[in-house]
């Protein structure tokens, strides 16, 4: 346990400050947003969902995951092409999965802390809606929705799927986050190891989150009942990369 | 500061997991914070003890289940992860054109033709070119006698299947206008010279001097039975008919379908107002005007007249007044509302209970209301009658930018009949912060994606039961 705790802060020394920095970024870009819309006087009577998303907050959220995504893949590249620690790391008395599966967690930890951060800038974007209408009234009848953060987060399909308040829904946005992780890092393994044939499994994971997301947004007025089985499928893809990752490193095969 | 380095992977990710569980806590704290309670307006709520009243107050994305058991409200959150968990879909009771029975929806509509031998005066108008550069030579055609026919189609009310069959007939009713012109706009379709032309005539509505009709559909057991909702300026024949069986669209022939005749009535040597038709009790009852008297009918299968019961009081003009049933343990609900000239609402709410072939009048209730009122449910027990209904304050509208984006009031209603007298017991709103909803439209209203009623939370599947243990 002490040498798995070892590598995990061993990985996240390498990459805390870019992905403190994506994150503050993510805070600060989303706060401004928020506040432009809110320049504009007739969004200040729109539901904070509404404005959230026409702000173009969640583009934001999506560019800094695909940077968080970027620097994943950097961190992994980086240990076999730039200092090449990995093989300092694989000489070390530790099993090889110990080094795959702390990059594995250091891996979610980041994607969480973003996660984390997306819900302190909704609750602070929240505020600032909240300090411009509560001066709002407009035929004796204030501006201001009751609950109203409660209700973003319910209402919001962006926030739907990045923090759900239902069992299925929840274990459907772990098994396209789990899933992203693990694909990612197959991917790099996949490269490294030159099974090229390989990538028809990462392509299959990533049409697979695709393929949910989009089911995920239309789920309220499209028919079926998949959500249980695509969160069971990318659940046994996940298993299958980490089990392939596994394999691959034990044979040595990545160089 | 070292030691913080070294620990570096816990230093940011317990905060993390810290936030994403604060997020976790407030949800599940925030759930129940919204506002729901009964607001006693008028009289004592015990009056609500031995009924249930139920339902859900939902937008597509949650929804909340609330009872209110002998006047105690009880509630609970649910978040919506599918479209079968939404109860709103399914909730097919007021259709404006249409009616809902099992897994089918009928739908209705009325073909107008000119009479036969009716006289006809035909002047042209500007010809055009449609599509396949058939030629059209336009006209408008005048008359005083219009047929009307009925189209009745039935299909799965899911879309499931294309299926679309049609009943289509005539009942014998038309309509003679002993002043101005009927006016029929005649498109003539003139593919190619010495081949006949495709006729097709459209009747223009404003031209038309008198209400046109509706319809009024209710099943028994399992047949659905219909009648012609028409005032006393109709002539030919109205009844009550059955639906015996439905024939493709497409097939060949101008009838379609079975029709049977339960009763009719020839209009020209009666004056009768046809408003509804009711399945109570294994039998029919027709709500009419007879003579500027609202009766009720009671008919059975075979089409033989059961009892007859007159209710006076009650005023319509013009237009026949809006009327809505609710069908319950012998008691047929009437909700009828007529807007008067000054743009009041004039409501009634009759109570009959049907019991051994005989009509009863249980309760009758008039009051003249501003306020436009939206029935969800009546429902009679012993010597109380209580109306569930969504009601939407006309003043309020004004804040709004119309009737359509003004949230709406869940009322409760309980009224008490003494000696052959009905007076109002209890007034009660579920107040709900549902209207904060509507917050976003005070100010504008942006369309420009068009309008999703389900974007805003609304009453849906209300339900009241009588509770048979203290009835």
């Amino acid at each position: 346990m002490k040498k798995i705790y070892f590598l995990l802060n061993h990985e996240m020394r390498g990459m805390y400050k870019t992905v403190t920095a994506v994150c503050l970024s993510l805070i600060v870009l989303q706060q401004v947003l928020i506040i432009k819309s809110l320049d504009y006087y007739p969004n200040r009577f729109e539901r904070f969902e509404l404005l959230f998303a026409k702000s173009g907050a969640v583009m934001v959220f999506l560019v800094c995951l695909f940077i968080l995504c970027g620097l994943c893949i950097y961190n992994v590249y980086s240990n076999y092409i730039e200092s090449k620690s990995v093989y300092t790391l694989f000489t070390f008395p530790i099993p090889r999965e110990y080094v795959f599966f702390s990059k594995l967690i250091t891996h979610a930890v980041c994607f969480l802390i973003l996660v984390a951060s997306q819900i302190i800038s909704a609750a602070a974007g929240y505020g600032i809606y909240c300090f411009y209408n509560s001066s709002l009234h407009i035929n004796g009848l204030t501006a201001k929705a009751n609950n109203g953060l409660f209700l973003a987060f319910i209402r919001s399909d962006f926030f739907r799927i990045l923090l759900p308040f239902g069992l299925k829904s929840l274990l459907s946005s772990a098994a396209l986050f789990i899933n992203l992780v693990c694909t990612l890092y197959y991917a790099v393994i996949c490269e490294r190891s030159r099974r090229y044939f390989r990538f028809a499994i990462v392509i299959l994971n990533l049409s697979l989150i695709i393929y949910s997301l989009i089911y995920r947004m239309n789920i309220l007025t499209a028919s079926g009942f998949y959500i249980n089985v695509l969160s069971v499928v990318l659940f046994l893809t996940a298993i299958f990369a980490v089990y392939d990752s596994l394999r691959l490193i034990k044979k040595s095969a990545v160089v | 500061m070292n030691r913080l380095r070294k620990n570096i992977f816990l230093v940011v990710s317990i905060p993390a997991i810290l936030a994403v569980m604060c997020f976790y806590i407030f949800m599940a704290a925030a759930k129940d914070n919204s506002v729901l309670y009964i607001h006693d307006l008028e009289g004592d709520r015990k009056v609500l003890t031995g009924i249930t009243i139920s339902g859900f107050l939902e937008d597509r994305y949650h929804g909340r289940y609330f009872e209110i058991k002998n006047g105690t409200l009880n509630s609970r959150f649910i978040y919506y992860q599918q479209k079968n968990d939404i109860s709103g879909p399914e909730d097919y009771k007021n259709l404006v054109n249409g009616f809902m029975h099992n897994e089918f929806l009928y739908t209705y509509n009325y073909d107008y033709e000119i009479s036969p031998g009716a006289p006809r005066k035909e002047i042209a108008r500007e010809d055009s070119h449609a599509a396949g550069n058939a030629f059209v030579r336009k006209s408008s055609v005048y008359t005083d006698s219009v047929d009307i026919y009925l189209r009745i189609s039935k299909r799965y009310a899911d879309f499931s299947n294309p299926d679309l069959s049609t009943v289509y007939f005539s009942p014998g009713l038309y309509f003679k206008s002993s002043g101005k012109d009927i006016e029929f706009y005649k498109d003539e379709y003139i593919v190619s010279e010495g081949t006949p032309p495709n006729t097709i005539y459209t009747l223009v509505r404003s031209s038309f001097p008198a209400v046109l009709p509706e319809l009024a559909f209710t099943v028994l057991n399992d047949d659905l039975y219909f009648t012609i909702v028409c005032t006393k300026e109709y002539s030919g024949r109205n009844g009550i008919y059955k639906a015996v069986s439905f024939d493709p669209w497409w097939q060949n022939s101008k009838y379609l379908g079975t029709v049977e005749t339960i009763t009719d009535f020839d209009l020209d040597s009666t004056n009768m107002d046809f408003l509804g038709l009711e399945a109570v009790d294994n039998k029919l009852v027709l709500l009419l005007f007879e003579n500027n008297i609202f009766k009720a009918r009671l008919y059975n299968t075979d089409g033989r007249l059961l009892d007859e019961l007159a209710i006076t009081g009650i005023s319509y003009g013009e237009k026949l007044p809006y009327c809505q049933g609710f069908v319950h343990d012998g008691y047929l609900n009437v909700f009828l509302k007529y807007t008067d000239e000054n743009q009041y609402n004039q409501i009634t709410l009759l109570s009959i209970h049907t019991e051994n072939g005989k009509l009863n009048l249980k309760h009758k209730f008039s009051e003249i209301s501003s306020n436009e009122l939206y029935p969800y449910s009546i429902i009679a027990k012993d010597n109380m009658l209580y109306t569930i209904a969504l009601v939407k304050d006309k003043d309020e509208t004004k804040k709004y930018y119309n009737d359509i984006f003004t949230p709406g009031h869940f009322m409760i209603y309980a009224y008490k009949t003494e000696n052959d007298s009905t007076f109002a017991a209890y007034t009660g709103e579920l107040v709900t912060d549902a209207v904060d909803d509507y917050n976003r439209n005070l100010y504008f209203i942006d369309t420009s994606f068009g309008h999703n009623f389900y974007d805003y939370r609304q009453f849906r599947s209300v339900d009241v039961k009588v509770d048979e243990n203290q009835g």
